[in-house]
């Protein structure tokens, strides 16, 4: 298989495109953010209205603690490949 | 109106009969099965059900009604993508394994009686695990067998549990639901409306069957075991029925039973950290299987007409979305001979359409709006979030993050994207194509226009229910997802940029297999070995005893010895006259 050869770079290959798609990303979380806080919401619990923004901040904080949690799950439960020999 | 022939036989039958025909032909033959079933099945009149008499209990074989036609229709969806995702591999054993399976699972799902849910139950187990061994390495023969054994004893216990509640009731039938009290919240018929619990000691071996199936929180493990396991396609088949069959299962027969609600959050929760440390992409999606599981487990435990609706619908869109996603990955493991995310990258330059696929799939299962998981999962989050109950509002909030990072993101962006392995491939073959092509149509399809999903449930689509407020597409509703989708997406981003994210590693990751792939296995072979050095000694020391003696008595035999020693002829005339003088005095002491 070998090293990618530069014939077959794609538009992913390049990091300005990537920054792109970051900064597209920022502006996709400050726009969801901000006009969440102009509609009309329903919920079922308290916290839905006087959080502004809680699904958002709820995602990233419960995202942050799932990777933080499995990384210290890995030092628990990583045997090498081969551990069950078969 | 007994002519007709049980949905489900013609898959059955017809893939059993599928080798007699010539080879040109096979592949068509199965694929018309499918459709022909469905076909049949949708023709079968809504409230029809076939009775018979064996001795003193009524069997229904066949029963039809809105419930099970959800799964019905969904189940010769999945045949029919699977069968055709499959049109390139020549092993007809594959095919027949994958069509009978399909048949058995629809059979499972019309069976009016417990006994007839019990032959179907066994038979999806027996039917399916060809699929695996398909592989034809020693692994996959033993994981084969790891995974018959399981799903046989799960059919074994429904036995037992079918046998007790027929001395308790009298009855083999499935029943019907039952309202609660207040006239919306529903209860299957080995439920107790009072407790909210299975209703006794036979309708709680039932629910373990049915939980082994289900992949309840340790009894998953033969799910991330064998389904990895499988061929390419094989998983596909896999992928569909069984666990569908017994969300089915629990839906018809527990609802409203109040201790799903935890077992199936405990379900959403534990996969997603093993299915951020997994290396094994088909492995992650078996995980990923398990927390999906999870959301139908607590509809079906929250048991309003929604949650059911919920539990449902969810079903539905999840065979199709997490059958794409497998089948992304089977073209994954065809072309380039692994789904080792540690070895994979940058395939979107080789598998541009499958890149694309997968990522609709992912889309659809972290529920970005616009997509059918939006639609399903949100009547299952509403109606869960409607008994106001916080630990689970948090831990399906908690949830739904996680599925954002293993199916939304680390399934596509290990594979496809992220760092380019160097890996050069041809895309997916045409089958392939098509088959992924049709299960993304259906992923937006339900997702922009959800009627026809809403139609064919078993309860009508209400905004609201009876108290659970319910809207779809509210703005409320659109701008909550997207803050949870893009803000998890972004916590990623930044967990990437900071070098914060966990490497893929070649690695075994412990779960409760280890009890008895590894713990089991060695107590019983340190018992085994036990008991062996005990007989041994055992048989060694009376062995010894016994040449012991046989040498003890042999050397009073040798000469020198006193046996062996040699008599002087006048002691032997002694001990004759003695002898003849014994003979005598008893003879006399006779005569007198």
């Amino acid at each position: 298989m070998g090293a990618p050869n530069d014939g077959d770079k794609s538009w992913f290959d390049e990091p300005r495109n990537i920054n792109i798609i970051v900064w597209t990303l920022v502006l996709a979380c400050l726009g969801v953010m901000v006009g969440g806080e102009f509609i009309h919401k329903h919920g079922h619990f308290e916290v839905e209205y006087t959080v502004p923004g809680f699904y958002g901040l709820f995602g990233f904080v419960a995202y942050t603690c799932i990777i933080a949690t499995a990384i210290l799950f890995r030092k628990l439960v990583m045997r090498p490949e081969d551990y069950y020999d078969e | 109106m007994s002519n007709y022939i049980f949905p489900g036989f013609i898959l059955i039958f017809g893939g059993l009969l599928l080798p007699l025909f010539p080879k040109s032909l096979r592949k068509w033959v199965a694929l018309a099965l499918p459709v022909l079933s469905c076909v049949h099945m949708h023709y079968l009149p809504e409230g029809y059900a076939l009775t018979t008499q064996i001795f003193e209990y009524t069997l229904t074989p066949v029963r039809m009604d809105k419930l099970s036609l959800v799964w019905g229709y969904v189940f010769h969806l999945a045949a029919l993508m699977s069968v055709l995702y499959q049109m390139h591999v020549k092993d007809t054993l594959q095919d027949v394994s994958g069509i009978t399976y399909a048949g058995a699972a629809v059979g499972a799902v019309f069976a009016g009686d417990l006994i007839t849910l019990f032959v179907y139950w066994e038979l999806t187990a027996i039917t399916s695990v060809f699929l695996i061994y398909a592989n034809r390495t020693p692994t996959a023969a033993k994981i084969g067998t790891r995974y018959l054994i399981i799903q046989v004893a799960s059919g074994v216990i429904l036995f037992f549990g079918v046998l007790l509640w027929v001395r308790e009731t009298g009855s083999v039938d499935i029943g019907s639901f039952t309202y609660g009290e207040d006239n919306w919240h529903l209860f299957g018929p080995f439920v107790n409306p009072e407790t909210g619990m299975p209703v006794s000691m036979a309708s709680w071996i039932i629910l373990f069957a049915f939980g082994i199936k289900a992949a309840f929180p340790f009894l998953h493990n033969w799910l991330q075991d064998s389904y990895p396991a499988a061929t390419a396609t094989g998983t596909v088949f896999l992928s569909a029925f069984t666990t569908k069959l017994a969300i089915y299962a629990l839906v018809r027969c527990y609802a409203g039973t109040s201790i799903l609600i935890p077992i199936g959050l405990v379900m959403t929760l534990f996969p997603i950290i093993f299915a951020v440390i997994e290396n094994d992409l088909r492995k992650v999606l078996a995980y990923s299987l398990n927390n999906q599981l999870g959301y139908m487990v607590v509809g079906a435990g929250v048991g309003t007409e929604l949650a059911l609706n919920g539990a449902a619908a969810h079903a539905f869109a999840h065979i199709i979305y997490k059958g794409l996603l497998f089948m992304a990955m089977g073209a994954v493991l065809y072309r380039v001979g692994t789904t080792k995310a540690n070895q994979l990258g940058g395939l979107h330059k080789s598998m541009p359409l499958t890149t694309i696929f997968c990522i609709i799939g992912s889309l659809s299962i972290s529920g970005m709006p616009g997509f059918s998981g939006f639609v399903t999962k949100s009547m299952t989050l509403s109606a869960a979030f409607g008994t106001h109950d916080v630990l689970l509002f948090v831990g399906l909030l908690i949830a739904s993050a996680g599925v954002v990072d293993h199916s939304g993101i680390k399934i596509p962006f290990f594979a496809f994207f992220a760092h380019d392995s160097g890996k050069r491939c041809k895309e997916a073959p045409i089958n392939m194509l098509l088959a992924m092509g049709i299960a993304a149509f259906f992923c937006i399809f339900l997702g922009i226009y959800p009627q026809p999903l809403y139609d064919i449930l078993p309860f009508e689509v209400r905004a609201d229910v009876n108290g659970a407020e319910w809207h779809n597409y509210s703005a409320s509703h659109v701008y909550t997802s997207f803050q949870l989708l893009f803000m998890a997406a972004l916590a990623f981003v930044v967990l990437m940029k900071t070098n914060m994210y966990p490497p893929e590693l070649s690695c075994t990751n412990l779960d409760t297999d280890v009890v008895y792939r590894r713990w089991l296995k060695r107590s019983a072979m340190t018992i085994g070995s036990t008991i062996q050095s005990i007989w041994s000694r055992t048989l060694g020391s009376i062995k010894a005893q016994i040449v012991g003696t046989v040498q003890r008595v042999g050397d009073q035999a040798r000469p020198n010895s006193i046996l062996g020693e040699p008599w002087t002829i006048g002691r032997t005339a002694l001990w004759a006259a003695i002898l003849l003088l014994f003979v005598f005095v008893s003879g006399m002491t006779k005569v007198m």
